[in-house]
């Protein structure tokens, strides 16, 4: 019976969203912008929950418990995303936008990689695990929403955090008093830090005027591929090999052995490789459909539809929202926790990440947001057919874990510009290296973090032996 | 030393009174316990567990750590039951024993929960 119950459960999401982007539809074809992010959401969300799929268990799981299931995962999908995104480039499609070059990415990697540790799952991680019914996962999202928010929004007391030489060059830029740019220690560092850098992908550093062999030999090839290539190996020569020596009986293994080696231990866990080819494809998918929907639209941003469509409210000063137009987690649901906060009376459109570029639409109307929402309902949907969703509420300590590293993951992210997903994965796939860079630091961070961690647990266990109540 | 020992001390008890009522729920079932029970595993036969760990409710990377924990402090050939009701232990657990120089022996589902089973090779 139960068994059965679980399925039903299941096909009812399926049903409600098909049939609300039914709906959608009949009011305005228009939506269909709306509906790519929901439903591209969804596979995302399946994906997941098929391979279990978190970037924080790959750095966590290879330091702490040395298993390179899902770090083989992550690389199996950079490595294909480099190519689907490489098709989009050239056909012209693109959403890309690489990150400005600086010391901010390396801080934001550290913060970021520290927090999710704690955690128990990245940004998209605790997205599909709060699918799976996990409290915890879900305290993580709020907490990374709401330290966002407020992070972007630090008030006047942060001032004088900012170097001098930052406050003159915002103060230079010219922007609306609104603003107030000067006001607040990441204005201060968005527009006398980060708009004086300059990023770029390797394509456009090549500009050989041969857009095939830039793109698929820069950004896929040298950006992508060599270095997933050499992190593989690394990877079997530092976790997989010894096991995989001892467990064959291998006696002096030979080149052909290692690449069999190699070759089991990307693998050993299925699931975890299809979820990676998936994902893979289905991102440069995303980055297409948008790009096409844009020049059939003709907008550059989600924005000018909404407006067309005879909704303003929450788009900021340029009359825009936050659109990437691919895979991304940590922005919308920033918007989500400014949202709420200005309905709390807090005024956070005096910003810059808010009032001049992301705006805080509707959370109803918020297309990335959708596009976090569709990701827990695709993971809900495969759980319960699964027989895999149980609601599963943590205890205090996992609470207050959930909520602390989510606040570090939130300040993270917004100094790194982005999380795993935004920051590393479509990042490092369309030639922006910085996304490598982003990657150090998450390992640098993990690290850190899963020693603290080992150190707490041990502490916990054998505290427990002498305060026993 | 004495310091140290007095802040754990009342650090603890403050953990302790938040986590009064997640114990209160879980009983004394939370932890590892020494047991001997014959279990009938799918496609290897009758085993003997010598030790359960109990990890619903606990997210990554506890249960791994724990396993870990509980395959250093029993005899090699021990088989050590653990449960979880989360999918990614599921997924890492048997990976894991290939790292270890361990055993993995099944994995059974139930309608709420898996039950692993693991050893180190003697």
């Amino acid at each position: 019976m139960l068994a059965h119950q679980g399925s039903y459960k299941a096909m009812a999401i399926a049903a409600a969203v098909s049939v609300l982007s039914i709906v959608l539809l009949m009011m305005d074809m228009r939506w269909v912008y709306l509906l790519v992010y929901v439903w591209f959401g969804v596979i995302y969300g399946l994906l997941l929950q098929y391979g279990r799929f978190c970037m924080a268990s790959a750095i966590r799981d290879l330091f702490a418990i040395k298993v390179p299931r899902m770090a083989v995962g992550v690389m199996i999908a950079t490595a294909l995303f480099s190519l689907t995104a490489g098709l989009v480039t050239v056909s012209g499609y693109s959403t890309f936008h690489p990150h400005p070059l600086g010391w901010h990415i390396i801080a934001g990697g550290l913060i970021f990689g520290f927090g999710m540790i704690f955690t128990g799952g990245c940004a998209s991680g605790s997205l599909y695990k709060s699918g799976e019914g996990n409290v915890a996962s879900m305290l993580v999202l709020l907490s990374i929403s709401f330290s966002q928010a407020l992070f972007v929004d630090l008030g006047s007391w942060s001032n004088s955090l900012a170097p001098s030489s930052w406050v003159a060059s915002a103060a230079e830029k010219g922007m609306p008093e609104s603003l107030s740019v000067n006001d607040g220690w990441f204005d201060t560092f968005t527009a006398g830090y980060i708009w004086d850098l300059s990023g770029g992908t390797i394509a456009q550093s090549l500009d050989s005027g041969n857009s095939w062999l830039d793109v698929f030999v820069g950004n896929a090839l040298l950006g992508a591929i060599l270095p997933t290539v050499v992190l593989l190996i690394l990877l079997y020569i530092t976790t997989y090999r010894k096991g995989y020596i001892r467990r064959n009986k291998i006696e002096s293994p030979t080149f052909n052995d290692h690449m069999h080696g190699c070759w089991a231990m990307m693998t050993t866990s299925k699931n975890t490789a299809l979820a990676g080819l998936g994902l893979g494809v289905f991102a440069g998918l995303q980055m297409w459909a948008t790009g096409a929907l844009r020049e059939h639209y003709n907008i550059f941003n989600f924005g000018e539809l909404l407006q067309k469509m005879g909704y303003t409210q929450g788009l900021s000063i340029q009359e825009t929202v936050f659109d990437p137009g691919y895979w991304y987690i940590t922005t919308q649901e920033a918007q989500l926790g400014g949202w709420v906060l200005d309905k709390a009376g807090i005024d956070v459109m005096d910003n810059i990440f808010f009032g001049l570029m992301n705006g805080i639409p509707n959370p109803l109307i918020n297309a990335p947001l959708l596009m976090s929402v569709g990701i827990i309902a695709g993971a809900a949907i495969l759980a319960l057919t699964r027989h895999e969703f149980k609601w599963k509420v943590p205890n205090m300590e996992t609470a207050i874990f959930a909520l602390v590293g989510g606040a570090l993951m939130g300040i993270g992210a917004r100094l790194g510009m982005g999380c795993n997903v935004g920051a590393f994965f479509a990042a490092v796939t369309n030639g922006d290296m910085t996304g490598w860079i982003f990657l150090a630091g998450m390992l640098g961070g993990g690290l850190l973090g899963v020693k603290v961690f080992t150190m707490w647990i041990d502490w916990r266990t054998s505290a427990d032996d002498d305060f026993d109540i | 030393m004495k310091l140290r020992q007095r802040m754990k001390g009342v650090s603890m008890q403050i953990l302790n009174l938040f986590q009064a009522s997640a114990k209160a729920e879980h009983g004394d079932q939370r932890g590892g316990s020494a047991v001997s029970e014959k279990v009938e595993l799918p496609e290897y036969g009758t085993v003997e567990v010598g030790y359960r760990l109990v990890c619903e409710g606990e997210g990554c990377p506890r249960p791994q750590l724990r396993t870990l924990k509980a395959l250093d402090e029993n005899e090699r050939g021990v088989v050590i039951e653990v449960i979880t009701d989360n999918p990614s232990v599921v997924e890492t657990v048997p990976s894991m024993m290939d790292m270890f120089d361990g055993q993995h022996l099944a994995t059974v589902k139930s309608e709420d929960n898996w039950r692993i089973y693991v050893r180190r090779e003697i």
